[in-house]
């Protein structure tokens, strides 16, 4: 179920985009595209804005200027084909439901509130879980669960959305190698089956061997392209090395927040 | 034999605030009852200055209105750049609006005399003087509470697990959350008569603790506190009556006279505190057995 109005239209299309938080200016300026059937990474330092990109993309925070366009229309419009994987740390995991009832609740989102859930809910549910490893914690209580395990309920419960585009914030944040590659797998295969996955990311490895495309981010836009093309040493310089024409102060409070 | 009504009251004020506490807990906002309870407290000092009415259903309307207005000012001071750490927020509004009532509660009685006994029994609560249009306050909101959890039963749960997810959802366009808050406002005004301003908000958390301590998922639990509520409800009256007994059968003293509010907040907290324990008992029971099977292989 594309939203066929704008086949045409990039998976992700920023242009122009400045976010300031309190004083801070957290994002300058910043062009990028993602085009449809993409994994794309996110890279950036601490504090980078790279949370603030993915929240400003799906609409939590509000832009001073620019434009935002998800397959050619507003979050609002696309909503429906979006999912948003959150940093698992910024959860109550204490929360009384289980693995089940996490991924289930992807299917919420595609079903008025006047209808029961169904079969077909439930099927997509389980489905999800299946694809992730986690069918025989299905009716594990989510807080008995390793952190690997927590990252893939939450992947689990996007898939159960049956979106377009998926955006994941740290997803490998303290997740052990096998829930990470597990995860990468998933990733890849979606990308495959035609999706597109944004990925805000850290470790450069992983980018330059498993990512198509990346966004290199500190505060301004670096560099956008494919991997190859963008992640060049002088780029990774600029992105890393000294903060280009922005102090210390300019951080985002909400990924020092999360990243602790 | 207590009071019919009282019984009545009691019972469904246990069943409303099982159900709302649910909520309230899982949302990690268990001392927004208290806050919304000490709010309200001026708006009804105030209506009854205005009004000279001993309507609760008057005297209400002040109160949900001074409750909405503490709510508004928590999310007032939650915005912005220079925003105030949750604890600080819901203490300030406590206070707040608590010393605008206490100022107020003077002067009113002065003007009204004989309103002294009143604004106390609402500040401490005055179960055994619950009247029958008390306890249809309670009901009316019991019920409506009941409609809309069940209507919005799924975007809740979405709401109280992961917020900032359910933004990003179509789910984002209902109105949810407010209705929530509304709806938590008019439980704490209409549980006023039962326990008062001071202890309202305690059958707030110890029902949902108590019942998130012994089920595993979401529904059952909010049942369970629900159920819990009303049978605690239901026999606080009847405990206090054996209470006094004990005491004139002990004493000789047959003019002693127990509050009901106390006696359920207490019957709630004793509840929790026995789940809690049971818990840890079986926490470490497993933990010995599991060691003991670590060391046999």
């Amino acid at each position: 179920m594309l939203p066929e109005r704008y086949p045409a239209a990039p998976a992700l299309d920023v242009e122009d985009v400045t976010v300031v938080l309190g004083d801070r200016t957290v994002l300058w300026d910043i062009d990028a595209v993602v085009p449809r059937r993409t994994l794309c990474a996110v890279v950036g330092p601490n504090g980078a804005g790279k949370t603030t990109f993915i929240r400003a993309v799906i609409g939590l925070l509000q832009p001073i200027s620019g434009r935002i366009r998800i397959m050619g229309e507003s979050f609002a419009q696309a909503c429906r084909h979006v999912a948003y994987v959150p940093q698992r740390s910024g959860l109550d995991w204490d929360f009384p439901a289980t693995v089940l009832d996490v991924a289930t609740m992807g299917t919420y989102t595609s079903l008025p509130w006047w209808r029961q859930l169904g079969n077909e809910q439930r099927r997509r549910a389980k489905a999800a879980l299946e694809t992730v490893g986690l069918s025989d914690l299905a009716s594990r209580s989510i807080g008995e669960l390793s952190g690997g395990q927590q990252q893939r309920v939450l992947l689990a419960r996007a898939l159960a959305q049956e979106p377009e585009l998926f955006l994941l914030d740290e997803p490998f944040q303290g997740v052990d190698a096998a829930s990470e590659a597990s995860i990468l797998a998933t990733l890849t295969s979606l990308r495959d089956s035609g999706r597109t996955v944004i990925v805000v990311h850290h470790d450069l490895h992983t980018v330059a061997e498993r990512f198509d495309r990346a966004i290199l981010l500190n505060v301004r836009k670096i560099a956008d392209g494919p991997v190859s093309e963008c992640m060049t040493e002088s780029n990774l310089r600029r992105t890393f090395g000294a903060r280009v024409g922005f102090d210390e102060r300019n951080t985002d409070p909400r990924s020092m927040a999360t990243d602790a | 034999m207590p009071d019919f009504a009282v019984i009545a009251g009691c019972a469904l004020a246990g069943i409303l605030y099982g159900l709302l506490g649910s909520f309230s807990l899982a949302r990690n906002q268990a001392l927004l009852g208290d806050v919304l309870s000490h709010a309200a407290w001026p708006g009804l000092v105030l209506m009854l200055g205005l009004t000279g009415s001993r309507n609760f259903a008057i005297l209400g309307i002040g109160a949900c209105l001074a409750g909405m207005a503490g709510m508004a000012i928590l999310d007032l001071l939650g915005r912005g750049s220079n925003r105030l750490k949750p604890d600080a927020r819901l203490a300030l509004v406590l206070s707040g609006f608590f010393a605008v009532g206490m100022l107020l509660a003077r002067p009113v009685q002065s003007i009204r005399p004989g309103s002294q006994g009143h604004l106390q029994a609402f500040l401490f609560g005055q179960t055994a003087a619950l009247v029958w249009s008390d306890v249809m306050v309670i009901a009316l909101v019991l019920a409506l509470s009941l409609v809309f959890a069940a209507s919005r039963w799924r975007d809740l749960t979405a709401l109280c697990f992961d917020p900032v997810w359910r933004q990003t959802t179509p789910a984002s366009n209902m109105a949810t959350s407010p209705l929530l808050d509304t709806i938590l406002v008019l439980g704490i005004v209409a549980g006023l008569p039962v326990a008062g301003v001071a202890l309202v908000s305690a059958l707030l958390v110890c029902l949902p603790v108590t019942a998130r301590v012994l089920t595993k998922r979401f529904l059952p639990g909010t049942g369970l506190a629900m159920l819990l509520g009303g049978l605690l409800g239901a026999s606080a009256p009847w405990m206090v009556m054996g209470l006094e007994s004990l005491a004139q059968h002990f004493h000789g003293d047959s003019t002693l006279r127990l509050p009901t509010g106390p006696v359920f907040v207490l019957a709630g907290s004793i509840c929790a505190a026995g789940a809690l324990a049971f818990r840890y008992l079986a926490r470490s029971r497993a933990k010995a057995t599991g060691a003991i099977n670590h060391a046999a292989n």
